[in-house]
């Protein structure tokens, strides 16, 4: 039994229908979106299906798409709005680069607004009023499970309410339905694992549904962001709000260095933290490296013994079990890196494990950093190793490195006698060779030893050798987001899974707000981390789907327990973002920046006006952006309550204007090539002496106007600045106005009428005939051939735009009437 | 290209080569940053109990030294655990701090004496500190702390020598902006500990900027409360006092900087008719207000009142006046403004603004000295640039986007008989990767590192141009640091600057041989507490920086 449910408005009116009702074309239209019809529960941006424990049946929930951003309750009358507009548009076209000293407002905030933006949110106009101590999330059975008790106690007591209330017990108690569909997960989170939820605030009643404990966490996260303080009150606000959401990649991670630097246990405590604020879910730990060995083997007890920078620079065995743990309680796998064979100096402590490497002069070094793959009990070494390594980490994958070999294969192979023989022996003819044997012999031994985890290698180990089918490529190279997307692209073409890295280098620090910037003497991808979208290319769903996700990097040269957090965040967030969110509604960094701003440091409503007291965590940001682009488009769309961020939008980063949805740019483009047309047509008219009526008027005045006009749109073009837009508006005014004058100046002056006969002549003024193509047509009748072609054209242009702005307006009416809800408007 | 370069620099000289970068335990044991003019090592050192050992000050009874003795008791053994202390008696157990002058009553001058001298000899069981004033005291102090090491757990020993110290320049300061971020006061204390700890001696507060005004005015309460980002975001008097006394007992002296005329956006919310509204050529509205109008006298009386407060609460003899980047606001809001215009017609200035702005500087001048008699005045380099005439004024030197420029700027001001600052080598906001304390030579100020190597008095010039020259500022600007990342962004970067500013130029010429010992005093400030980030590829500290944070 199949039954379909519309959640709009309060739960109580929401039509709920048998499936079998629907019309065959309803039904078809339900199943496409929800992807499947094997009974599995699943929860997608557009639909629910939900098991419940009594009858296995499923529930279809399409929700329709919400607004993204809140709009303003009190909003003056239509005709008041268009002037305002038009006031808003010009006033800023004149003053943009005044606004806060050409810099970003500090005060942009929102209230409640959710960071990564949900895949679908619709925020209710009322606000509920929330006392700390008359507050309880009701899990039911589910409070016995750890991860819900825990996650509950941690939000409740430190992250819901930072700032300190006085209890009112006059405040209705307030009350959080939660649903867990399925048992509390005895393990860590799977590579599986369901991260779908929806959340329902409304003064009837607030519920969280999730079909895993992992979704409950995400949909709390979201929970204890639609929180904010009110001053004024001094109370805590609710923001009431319908919220379907789930994630768009499935690895959204981050990875940290542990062996250039080491970090405390209590520093990675922190930033799972602060993943699991971001919604990420994968913290890929790169362990060791060349520097440092951490990881606390007992099988092989000189591995750290001799490999730790000291022997308080390991973590213990209670150490991983700690973060492991730590980690599951917040939805987020641990994905542990043992990388070869390069990268290995500080394998040193287990003899003949680490080969011996030579100078161009034979004479060793003194810093191996390669394995020795020749010999047997490397390859003995390693089962063993690994089969520790998969009891102290549960997670479903394990990375195994595999970079930067070329590195150290000439010091450490090619001049190695011992390799070389060993290379002869095998008929092996090359060092590739001879790494394909090992990468083979490894994959088999970890497979073996892991009980089959899924296998993540560096970019390297795909280009080179020859992982299988079902490992996994790790991208760290390419230097603009083209070159990203092109490689994944052409491994996923292969049907091999991807996971991407190269766009989100962190450890790379520099002067600016490089999270959504392109930052000067910089390679694209070692900026504009907001922009870097890796499934954004050409190819089937089937294929994008293979790439898996991606994971923020921070190697450890230069960061360690001191500084790491405050280099890291909140400039993952931008990643975070990118990974979590849908990308049609978070194309602008502009527009995430104020959500971004309250999650960095969420401020008290009233009197919240510019910057803050910096918040424990968090590093970035100009003290604010230039005004304009909020100012512009922010009250722009607010005054017209259009929640289309199409519908008037300025991104100076991706230089795209759009104004009622038409992109500036493209059309002033069309006018522009409109008036270039009629100027060459106007200076052959003239060359060739043809007289229309219209050319003379136009000779003196309006041609050189226009193309002083032209001119600037071309100049105004060049730049990004939403200013030289006023060019744009300049041409099109000259274009409306000054095409009818020539004609009235032609018809009612008797500058052509020169015998006064009534009759309009063409003749020119010294009385010769000239040699006009439209002879034998009154002047009226030339004159408006002439203006028939382009003006018209421009004409119906404007038709068209006024068209798609009335559009937007009869949206907005239709919204209206329906008596949707409309938002506080936050300033 | 420039990495490989690098990477050839630093093992010519380390012979710890570690995968292409320095080791990373290349740390020295009781090394002394800044280094000292002179420093003899002895063999054999001592151990000491840190529950017995005990500072003994000659002259009883000055708060300065015994407030340091309470300090330097804990600073000097850091991680010290009295209950589990396995250590031996220690064979050092006093160290005696004599002092030839007496308590100085007020804050630190220009003009105060830090020669010291230390002993700590291998017979004898008590070490002498001699300094003429306290302040050389409290520079001792900190010397005698980096003797110390630790060869195990909370057992601590300290090295044997002598050493006769003091400093290169009088000027070593560090500028920190409140204004683009608000700063709270724990980190502007913090930050006046880890420079007192690197012997540095000014703190240069630019307390307010065209974005926010969080200075308190009690005169003109409206400054504050509209200037300010919000009412948490604001200092009061007793904070202002609180760093003042703070700095005072750790020998720096804290100069204010109210830039004007520009600069002073956020002065305009509270003050009426103060900014005068700025227009493009055209007539159409500019930038925001940011620049003050001398044209009428309302301007004068308000900064008279203001500055006489200010004068009364900062008691440092200089102040700084700023006066940097005015020449698009004096365009813009004056020349372009048709009010202002014609009322410096009705001036005598006609158009010339350049004419107005010296009249600024003149009035602003008289009505400093009015205020406060002898008042010193700092000024950033336009103001003395532009010919105002102001020969007593000390330059900020801050242009140059290449050392070579900056040292021609350096120049350029002390040919002109001027006292000089140098911070354009130190712009400490503008962040890179990679190791710029000491390398990073690119020619673009954003890009360049080389903080270890700019030397104030590394201008062609002649003696008694360098003599003009009082020393040197690392800055950080506020556009992108606020409370949780400025400790760890400006040091240890700016403890390069501390070494080019107080030690012997000929010692301290190379950063490679420098890493080990500014290795070993970051991981000392790590180990008192202090967020001192990586600055030089991989390595570790003994004991790492752990925060106290709570886990649920």
């Amino acid at each position: 039994m199949v039954e379909v449910e519309i959640p709009l408005g309060p739960a109580t009116a929401r039509r709920r229908q048998p499936f079998s009702d629907y019309s065959k074309k309803d039904q078809e239209r339900l199943m496409k979106i929800c992807g499947h019809s094997d009974g599995k529960p699943c929860i997608t941006p557009q639909c629910v299906i939900v098991q419940t424990k009594e009858v296995q049946r499923e529930k279809w929930v399409p929700v329709l798409i919400g607004e993204a951003f809140p709009k303003p309750t009190d909003s003056p009358s239509k005709v008041m709005r268009c002037w305002l507009s038009i006031g808003i548009f010009l006033y800023s076209a004149t003053t943009t680069f005044g606004w806060f000293y050409g810099r970003d407002e500090p005060d942009a905030w929102t209230q409640g607004g959710v960071f990564p933006l949900p895949a679908l949110i619709k925020y209710g106009h009322d606000n509920i009023t929330l006392s700390p101590k008359r507050f309880l999330i009701q899990a039911g059975d589910h409070e016995e499970c750890d991860i819900v008790a825990k996650s509950v106690e941690t939000y409740v007591k430190k992250w819901m309410f930072p700032f300190p209330v006085e209890a009112k017990e006059d405040f209705p108690e307030f009350g959080l339905q939660v649903t867990i569909e399925e048992k509390c997960p005895t393990g860590v989170p799977p590579d599986n694992m369901i991260e779908s939820y929806s959340l329902s605030i409304s003064k009837e009643g607030s519920t969280l549904r999730a079909q895993q404990v992992w979704g409950f966490l995400r949909g709390l996260e979201t929970f204890s962001q639609l929180i904010f303080y009110d001053e004024e009150s001094n109370s805590y606000l609710l923001r009431t709000v319908e919220i379907a959401d789930s994630p768009r990649y499935t690895v959204r991670g981050l990875m940290l260095d542990t062996s250039r630097h080491f970090l405390p246990k209590k520093i990675i405590f922190r930033q799972l933290d602060l993943m699991a604020q971001n919604k990420m879910n994968v913290f890929h730990w790169h362990i060791v490296d060349s520097e440092a060995f951490p990881y606390t083997s007992e099988k092989f007890p000189k591995l750290h013994v001799v490999g730790a920078y000291s022997r308080r620079h390991v973590y213990t065995k209670q150490d991983i079990k700690d973060i492991v743990d730590y980690a599951r309680i917040r939805g987020i796998r641990v994905m542990p890196e043992f990388d070869t064979p390069a990268h290995t100096g500080a394998w040193r402590g287990v003899e003949g494990l680490v080969t011996r490497c030579f100078d161009e002069n034979q004479v060793e070094t003194n810093l191996p950093n390669l394995l020795d793959a020749s010999e047997e009990k490397t390859f003995e070494f390693l089962s063993e190793f690994f089969k520790e390594v998969a009891a102290d980490f549960p997670d479903a994958y394990i990375h195994l490195g595999g970079d930067e070999s070329d590195l150290f294969i000439r010091e450490c192979w090619d001049r190695n006698v011992k390799i070389q023989q060993f290379m002869e022996r095998n008929n092996f003819y090359t060092t590739t060779q001879l790494e394909n044997y090992y990468f083979g012999r490894l994959q088999d031994i970890v497979a073996n030893a892991t009980n089959h985890k899924t296998q993540v290698f560096w970019q390297e180990v795909y280009d080179n050798n020859n992982p299988s089918t079902s490992a996994i490529v790790h991208l760290w190279k390419g230097n603009t987001h083209q070159n990203i997307k092109d490689s994944a692209r052409i491994i996923t073409a292969t049907g091999q899974r991807v996971i991407v890295s190269s766009c989100w280098y962190l450890n790379y620090h520099k002067y600016g707000a490089d999270w959504k910037d392109a930052i000067a003497n910089q390679i694209e991808s070692n900026a504009k981390y907001y922009y870097c979208d890796p499934r954004d290319f050409e190819g089937s769903d089937e294929q994008k789907s293979l790439v898996l996700g991606g994971i923020v990097t921070m190697w450890g040269e230069m960061v360690d327990a001191t500084n790491i957090e405050a280099r890291t965040w909140p400039r993952a967030s931008a990643a975070a973002e990118r990974l979590w969110s849908p990308a049609e509604s978070t194309k602008n960094a502009t527009l995430a920046w104020p959500r971004l701003h309250e999650l960095r440091s969420p401020y008290p409503s009233k009197n919240a006006y510019k910057s803050v007291a910096p918040a424990e965590f968090l590093d970035f940001g100009w003290p604010s952006l230039i005004r304009c682009d909020m100012g512009l488009t922010k009250e722009w769309n607010a005054l017209w309550e259009v929640d289309d961020p199409n519908f008037s939008q300025f991104d100076y980063t991706a230089k795209k204007y759009y104004i009622c949805g038409i992109h500036v740019k493209r059309a002033a483009f069309f006018v522009l090539l409109l008036t270039f047309l009629e100027i060459i047509l106007y200076i052959s008219a003239f060359v060739l002496g043809w007289n229309p009526g219209i050319v003379r008027p136009f000779k003196y005045v309006v041609l050189p106007l226009v193309f002083i006009a032209a001119l600037l749109l071309w100049w105004g073009l060049r730049d990004h600045h939403a200013f030289r837009l006023l060019p744009y508006i300049f041409v099109t005014l000259i274009q409306i106005v000054f095409h009818p004058v020539p004609l009235l100046v032609h018809l009612y002056t008797k500058y052509a009428d020169k015998d006064g006969d009534g009759i309009f002549t063409d003749k020119n003024d010294d009385g010769r005939e000239d040699n006009n193509i439209l002879r034998g047509m009154s002047d009226v009748g030339q004159t408006l051939a002439c203006m028939l072609l382009i003006p018209v054209v421009i004409y119906l242009f404007f038709i068209y735009v006024v068209h798609r702005c009335r559009k937007y307006f009869l949206d907005i009416d239709a919204a209206q009437n329906k008596n949707l809800p409309n938002v506080r408007y936050q300033k | 290209m420039r990495v490989l370069v690098l990477a050839m620099l630093i093992p010519a000289l380390a012979q710890a080569w570690y995968y292409g970068r320095p080791e990373p335990n290349a740390w020295t044991t009781g090394g002394v940053w800044p280094l000292p003019w002179t420093i003899n090592y002895f063999t054999g050192n001592h151990s000491v109990n840190p529950s017995r050992f005990r500072f003994q000050a000659k002259q009883a009874g000055c708060d300065i030294i015994d407030k340091a003795i309470a300090r330097y008791q804990k600073l000097s053994f850091p991680g010290y655990n009295a209950s589990t202390y396995a250590g031996d008696a220690g064979t050092l157990t006093s160290v005696q701090i004599d002092v030839t002058s007496g308590c100085p009553t007020g804050v630190p001058s220009l003009s105060m004496d830090e020669t010291y001298t230390v002993s700590i000899t291998t017979p004898n069981g008590i070490g002498i500190i001699q300094a003429k004033e306290v302040w050389g005291a409290l520079r001792a102090m900190e010397t005698f702390s980096h003797l110390v090491y630790l060869p195990k757990d909370n057992v601590y020993m300290v090295r044997t020598a002598n050493i006769t110290d003091g400093p290169r320049f009088p000027w070593r300061g560090v500028m920190i902006d409140s204004s683009r971020h608000f700063l709270p006061i724990s980190t502007l204390l913090q930050n006046l500990d880890v420079m007192a700890q690197n012997k540095m001696n000014v703190f240069h507060w630019h307390l307010v900027d065209s974005e926010a005004f969080p200075y308190p005015s009690l005169k003109y309460p409206d400054l504050t409360s509209k200037g300010a980002y919000s009412p948490k975001h604001q200092y009061s008097v007793a904070d202002v006092k609180k760093v003042i006394d703070y700095a005072r007992l750790r020998g720096i002296r804290v100069v204010a900087e109210f830039d004007t005329p520009g600069h002073t956006g956020a002065w305009g919310y509270g003050i009426p008719n103060l900014t005068p509204k700025c227009y493009q050529s055209n007539g159409k509205a500019g930038m925001l207000p940011n620049i003050l109008d001398p044209t009428v006298n309302s301007t004068f009386d308000f900064l008279s009142g203001f500055f006489a407060e200010a004068l009364a609460l900062f008691p440092d003899e200089y102040m700084h006046f700023g006066g940097d980047e005015v020449i698009d606001d004096m365009n813009e809001c004056w020349y372009n403004n048709p009010e202002v215009r014609s009322r410096m017609q009705q001036l005598g200035f006609g158009s010339d603004t350049g004419k107005l702005l010296n009249y600024y500087w003149a009035r602003l001048f008289d009505i400093i000295d009015k205020a406060r008699a002898g008042t010193k005045k700092l000024v950033w380099q336009e103001v003395l640039d532009q010919n105002v005439p102001q020969q007593q004024s000390i330059a900020h030197v801050w242009k140059g986007a290449t050392i070579q420029e900056a040292y021609e700027e350096m120049g350029k001001v002390t040919a002109n008989g001027h006292f000089a600052i140098l911070s354009s080598c130190w712009y400490m906001n503008y962040i890179k990767y990679g190791a710029d304390w000491g390398y990073v030579n690119e020619d673009a100020m954003r890009a360049r590192g080389m903080y270890y190597q700019c030397d104030p008095q590394g201008f062609h010039g002649t003696k008694e141009q360098k003599n003009l020259v009082l020393g040197g500022e690392a800055a950080i600007w506020g556009e992108f640091v606020d409370g949780t990342n400025l400790i760890n962004r400006l040091w240890p970067r700016a403890s390069a600057v501390a070494e080019r500013l107080w030690s012997d130029p000929s010692q301290t010429q190379s950063a490679d041989n420098a890493w080990p010992r500014l290795h070993e005093f970051k991981c000392r400030l790590i180990h008192r507490g202090f967020r001192m980030q990586p600055v030089m590829d991989p390595d570790y500290c003994p004991y790492e920086w752990q925060d106290g944070y709570q886990e649920i």
